[in-house]
């Protein structure tokens, strides 16, 4: 899953971690894969500190990542999941030809009589951050949730951590 | 036993048998076999014993079933099986014929040109009854059908008898009905609503799947006025499917319109991909857990 760490900016925003837990999980998927990712990602969610009311807002957006991947991003890809600084953090990359605009994308809902193009903005609306990275040689798409009991603890965060 | 046939085909003779696995499909095909003989003029009596009477009688309601105004004059009954056969001694195949049989003459003598009988026959499996009496019962009461004023389905849940049993009861039966089927896999079940009419769809569905969708909306679209989607038991929907769920509905004439229940993340996903308040769907949750 090569070079994809040169491609292009991340959106940083202040008082968001920018680093890595522990990996929960890490799983491959493709189209045939899609029912058991969810699977586990249902599992792992309160591993990473994900209240139950919550843990199918994590279910829709990683599928919807990982369904991305599948349609636009070469066929299959990876899903990683972990936690730290009071955010549960879900990442999905592929191998594909990258996104066009990928801070436009999925910012404004889908006109209903479209076939397409729901599934960025379905991850929009359920994710606090959604941190977009693209490139030719693919495409990187993390969707944090903050976790509840942190909320305090973050707000007296000014710096981005690292 | 014949292939399985949708329940709005059963005419007036017919000795059907219904395997269930699935509570709410029995209840489906229950209430339309009750709202059918109803709407004919029918008296219907259902014996029932795994689901109580009151519970049933408010689920018939709830498939859109008017049991009210029947239930007082009585062209509808709905009993327990022990009101019904197992009370006054022990039970045997003759005795649930004479059952069956007053209550044929009884419909008869109160004016109704037909009468259909719904039973679930689990009170077989209790050790004061006996499934050997339930085999000679299944294979006697041929007769009472022969001059085509009884119809009956009798309802056989697959958790409680065993397979010799029910391939016998199959065998019985002249004929079997069951839901039209769209899909079926241990993650997604896509069937025909019998009551109200139309689609539901119960596990999981993503976009992999928008053909059976497709397929199950195109029928119901062509067959019904109002188009049911039942989505209560349904745990999972993506984007692109509710999406393609919300353009069937926006895709009605006037005067038509589709009625989602649905609950929890599907209740979301409808609504986050613009499902609800739109004039041509009505979106209602349901209770409890999927």
């Amino acid at each position: 899953m090569g070079s994809r760490d040169q491609v292009g900016p991340a959106g940083a925003e202040a008082g968001l971690p920018r680093s890595r837990g522990p990996i929960a999980l890490d799983q491959a998927f493709d189209r045939q894969g899609l029912v058991a990712l969810r699977a586990a990602v249902a599992a792992h969610g309160a591993g990473v500190g994900v209240p139950p009311g919550r843990v199918d807002d994590l279910v829709v957006l990683a599928h919807e990542l990982a369904s991305n991947a599948v349609r636009h991003g070469g066929g299959r890809g990876r899903l990683q999941l972990w936690r730290v600084d009071g955010f549960a953090c879900c990442e999905v990359s592929d191998d594909g030809p990258g996104l066009a605009d990928p801070e436009g994308i999925g910012r404004q809902r889908a006109p209903l009589a479209a076939s397409d193009g729901r599934g960025l903005w379905i991850v929009r609306q359920l994710a606090d951050e959604v941190r977009v990275r693209t490139g030719p040689g693919g495409t990187v798409v993390t969707a944090l949730l903050r976790l509840p009991n942190q909320v305090s603890q973050l707000d007296q965060v000014s710096q981005p951590g690292r | 036993m014949t292939t399985p046939t949708s329940v709005e085909d059963l005419s007036p003779g017919d000795h059907a048998c219904l395997t269930f696995s699935d509570k709410e499909e029995r209840l489906d095909i229950i209430a339309a076999f009750v709202r059918d003989g109803l709407g004919q003029g029918h008296k219907v009596v259902c014996f029932t014993e795994s689901v109580p009477p009151d519970r049933l009688a408010t689920e018939l309601l709830e498939r859109e079933v008017t049991t009210d105004e029947p239930l007082r004059v009585g062209q509808l009954a709905v009993q327990t099986c022990d009101e019904a056969w197992l009370s006054g001694g022990p039970l045997t195949a003759a005795r649930m014929i004479d059952v069956l049989g007053g209550q044929l003459d009884l419909a008869s003598r109160e004016g109704y040109p037909g009468l259909r009988v719904t039973a679930d026959m689990c009170w077989a499996t209790r050790p004061i009854a006996a499934v050997e009496q339930l085999v000679v019962f299944e294979a006697e009461v041929a007769r009472l059908f022969t001059d085509g004023r009884l119809t009956a389905i009798c309802q056989y849940d697959r958790h409680s008898f065993d397979a010799v049993t029910l391939a016998f009861a199959a065998a019985a039966h002249p004929r079997a009905v069951a839901a039209t089927v769209y899909h079926e896999d241990p993650v997604l079940r896509v069937c025909r609503q019998h009551s109200p009419p139309g689609v539901r769809i119960a596990g999981e569905i993503d976009y992999t799947r928008l053909d059976v969708l497709a397929h199950a909306l195109s029928e119901a679209l062509r067959l019904d006025h109002h188009l049911h989607l039942n989505l209560a038991q349904l745990r999972f929907v993506d984007a692109a499917t509710a999406g393609a769920i919300v353009q069937a509905g926006l895709s009605l004439p006037a005067g038509r319109r589709m009625v989602i229940v649905c609950r929890g993340l599907v209740h979301k996903m409808i609504e986050l991909v613009g499902g609800a308040d739109l004039p041509q769907i009505r979106v209602t949750v349901a209770d409890g857990e999927p």
